[in-house]
């Protein structure tokens, strides 16, 4: 009995391994549709899959992904960068004052060069006088000030303040945006019927769902989603089809190594923390996009973090990165949405519950009764909280990202594999 | 001998000090600004004994502070959860202690308790996170800083609060007030004018102060916890359980994060208002633990330091300039001392490993001449 299991666990997962990583992606998208359209048809809750609620997650992905791609250049060449968070907040500054000054491109623009200057510093204090990178981080983002007041303020109060309606905490905004891509039958438009809102009406299993994140995506298809979007292909070409990659990802391995091939190690490492922050930057800005062109102080609300968070849920891979923002930027689009009454909440319990039997299930055949002893209790507890229809208090809902976040990494941080350096100083002529 | 090594660690301070005034005064320039006057007005707020009494009240809970993050740096852990576990334990210590009536020490003994006690449950969510499932502990300690926010904005709709300008907690009373100081200071002389007075607390800390001392240098615990961070797989080997002294650690330095908010609390408003309680000590006390090294006097003066930039921010803007700019200051002034501590260290070190080899390349060759 127990030996059949096992075959079949095993045939399973040789068949899951034996896929090529872009399959694994696909089937585990369509998994989370099917379970997202299964919670929103059994709870009532519609808002789950509404074309708004994806537009939304949409935007509000792309500064996570950014922040993640950011940390993963600056990860994959061994340096850990926590100043993300101060880089994306330069970035939404200096956003919101080229975009005050010369429209959106130019606060697309003002935010990269933000981002850079922060991933300029980082990198002189890591790479070149070799302080801690935890360190190094933890002081620019109190310098930037995403701690309480500090640089942004004071730039704020010099160049905002009594300009239009700018103050020391946000800057007068620009109107405008970078344009948007219109494909007939897709976009939304007075003039032609948008064929994916119409599918999406009929509250189809799976189908409608489908169709509501392509009209999510395609309706109003900006043209920052898309230079964000594209990063992720252009991201993998750079670091894994270029020479510069190939030196990028060596120092993160084995310094020594990529010194002793002629690597210049620390000129690849300032550039590669450059990039990082300019990535974190841009995340920035697309944010100060978002809030028609005006920079406001705490926007960044610990987003550069949670792009952290979604560079280890993803691998230290750019896809991994993407579904690791998507899923987070989803449930801060869920938090921004949700009104009291919203069944939205009660639908994710349910998407628990399935989540946490599965991990329960999987344990049972690996024969790791502690692990499904505990699996089974969390799925007792968000079995009871779905049941009883538990609303979480609004302060709570807010907090949502932040505890997605956690439980995510909590469920995900095994069988991880980051790169061999990342966090060590290295000097010329050390062993390593 | 010994004015030669205080001169050499006293180097270091003084070196970074002066580069982040220059910049500073660099940045005021570059803001139209007159730095001689903004520093004159910074140095004009300091040097009365009042100011003097309200910089080592400021001082006390960035001091604490600064140790409930070095305990984790001891050990290579960046802990950046102090923030939320003070703030969460002062919450909820506000909550319990206008529920309760007791006589006065065992009322303010119950509050310190129940602050410390939930300041260290928030603490281990992130270490047993840590040790059971590997989760980074800078990304968990920040999404909990958040978290514990919304729990306490959750808290304040219950029952426990009331409606006054601010949500908050009922006033505590008079018997849950920890004493000033300012009767003993009278006794040696020294009055503090109406209004102003020396937070009591002052001996809490230099209690706890010792108590860290007292552990990390001289208990079997505090090696353990020195040798994890500095090689965790030696550690292990010499029969440290690493796992346990994490958990230990961060339970530690929760414990001790609870009292960061406690002399806010018994002291000066006596009820957590949201929005009024004081925030940002987590903070200030990471920075603290840079400056200070982990060394409890060099904590003690990083965190006076803080104060007399705090209480000297006051001057800036008798001098038009934003207040913001003294946190520019403490940025700076990190990011140097950072720098030069890192220089120094290799400076140091590279002068060992040549001392050694020399001493060695001698001692080979006494032999092979003998």
């Amino acid at each position: 009995m127990n030996a059949t299991m096992n075959i079949t666990e095993s045939g399973i997962s040789a068949w899951w391994k034996s896929l090529r990583l872009p399959h694994r992606y696909m089937i585990i998208t369509a998994l989370g549709m099917a379970l997202l359209s299964f919670a929103r048809i059994t709870t009532n809750a519609p808002g789950l899959t509404a074309a708004g609620q994806i537009e939304r997650s949409f935007i509000l992905m792309l500064p996570i992904l950014m922040a993640g791609i950011g940390g993963l250049f600056a990860e994959r060449v061994g340096i850990i960068n926590i100043g993300l968070e101060g880089m994306m907040v330069l970035g939404t500054w200096f956003a919101g004052f080229a975009g005050y000054h010369f429209g959106p491109w130019g606060a697309l623009i003002g935010g990269i060069i933000g981002g850079a200057l922060g991933g300029g510093v980082h990198a002189l204090l890591t790479v070149v006088f070799g302080v801690n990178h935890t360190i190094s981080g933890f002081v620019i983002n109190l310098l930037v000030g995403t701690t309480g007041s500090g640089l942004v303020r004071y730039l704020s109060t010099l160049y905002f303040k009594g300009r239009g309606s700018g103050s020391p905490t946000n800057s007068p905004g620009f109107t405008g945006t970078t344009g948007q891509i219109r494909i007939p039958f897709l976009t939304n438009s007075m003039h032609t019927t948008n064929w994916l809102a119409k599918i999406g009406k009929h509250q189809w299993f799976v189908v409608s769902d489908f169709a509501n994140v392509l009209n999510g995506f395609f309706g109003i298809l900006r043209l920052e989603v898309v230079i964000g979007l594209l990063m992720i292909p252009l991201t993998w070409w750079i670091l894994w089809r270029t020479k510069f990659g190939l030196s990028l990802r060596s120092c993160g391995e084995r310094p020594s190594a990529a010194d002793s091939l002629g690597v210049n190690v620390y000129r690849v490492q300032i550039l590669a923390v450059i990039i990082s922050g300019a990535f974190a930057g841009l995340g920035g800005a697309i944010l100060v996009l978002d809030n028609s062109g005006a920079y406001l102080e705490g926007q960044s609300a610990n987003r550069g973090f949670i792009g952290l968070a979604a560079l280890i849920f993803g691998n230290w891979r750019p896809v991994g990165i993407f579904i690791g923002a998507a899923l987070f930027g989803y449930t801060d689009a869920l938090q921004v949405r949700t009104t009291s009454g919203d069944k939205s909440v009660i639908a994710l319990f349910l998407i628990g519950v399935l989540v946490s039997a599965f991990f329960a299930f999987r344990a049972w055949r690996a024969g790791d009764k502690k692990a499904m002893v505990r699996s089974s209790l969390i799925t007792a507890v968000v079995l009871a909280l779905y049941i009883v229809k538990f609303e979480a208090p609004d302060d709570i809902v807010k907090a949502l990202p932040y505890l997605a976040t956690l439980v995510i990494l909590t469920a995900s941080s095994k069988r991880l594999r980051p790169p061999a350096a990342s966090g060590m100083v290295w000097r010329k002529g050390m062993v390593g | 001998m010994k004015l030669k090594s205080l001169y050499r660690s006293a180097q270091a301070p003084i070196i970074a000090i002066a580069i982040a005034l220059a910049v500073s005064a660099l940045a005021l320039l570059v803001g139209g600004y007159n730095p001689g006057r903004a520093f004159s007005a910074m140095a004009s707020k300091v040097g009365s004994v009042e100011s003097a009494a309200l910089i080592v009240n400021k001082a006390v809970p960035i001091f604490l502070s600064g140790l409930a993050v070095s305990i984790g740096f001891r050990m290579g852990i960046f802990n950046i959860g102090v923030e939320g576990q003070y703030l969460l334990g002062a919450a909820l210590g506000g909550v319990v202690g206008a529920a309760v009536d007791l006589p006065g020490p065992i009322h303010v003994l119950i509050i310190m308790l129940t602050a410390m006690f939930f300041s260290m449950l928030w603490a281990l969510i992130p270490a047993v996170l840590n040790v059971q499932k590997n989760v980074h502990i800078v990304i968990s300690t920040i999404m909990l800083n958040a978290i514990a926010v919304s729990v306490i904005a959750a808290l304040s709709k219950t029952h426990w609060f009331i409606t006054t300008a601010f949500r908050q907690t009922r006033p505590l009373k008079p018997s849950a007030f920890f004493p000033n100081l300012n009767t003993p200071l009278r006794w040696i002389g020294i009055h503090l004018p109406k209004g102003t007075q020396l937070f009591g607390f002052v001996i809490v800390a230099i209690l706890v102060g010792v108590g860290y001392h007292i552990l990390m240098g001289r208990t079997r615990f505090g090696f353990d916890i020195m040798a994890t961070g500095i090689n965790p797989t030696a550690a292990r080997f010499a029969g440290v359980n690493p796992k346990r002294t994490i958990l230990v650690a961060m339970a530690l330095s929760g414990a001790i994060g609870g009292l960061i908010g406690m002399a806010g609390l018994l002291e000066d408003q006596h009820a957590y208002r949201v929005g009024e309680f004081p925030v940002g000590f987590g903070f200030a006390g990471i920075a603290v633990a840079l400056l200070g090294r982990g060394n409890v006097s060099g904590l003690a003066l990083s965190a006076l330091l803080f104060g007399l930039l705090e209480r000297a921010s006051l001057g800036l803007s008798n001098a038009k300039v934003p207040r913001e700019f003294s946190a520019i200051m403490v940025g700076l002034l990190i990011l140097t001392m950072v720098i030069i501590y890192e220089l120094t260290t290799r400076k140091v070190q590279a002068q060992a490993i040549k001392e050694a080899s020399e001493l060695l390349a001698k001692t080979h060759a006494e032999k092979v001449l003998a």
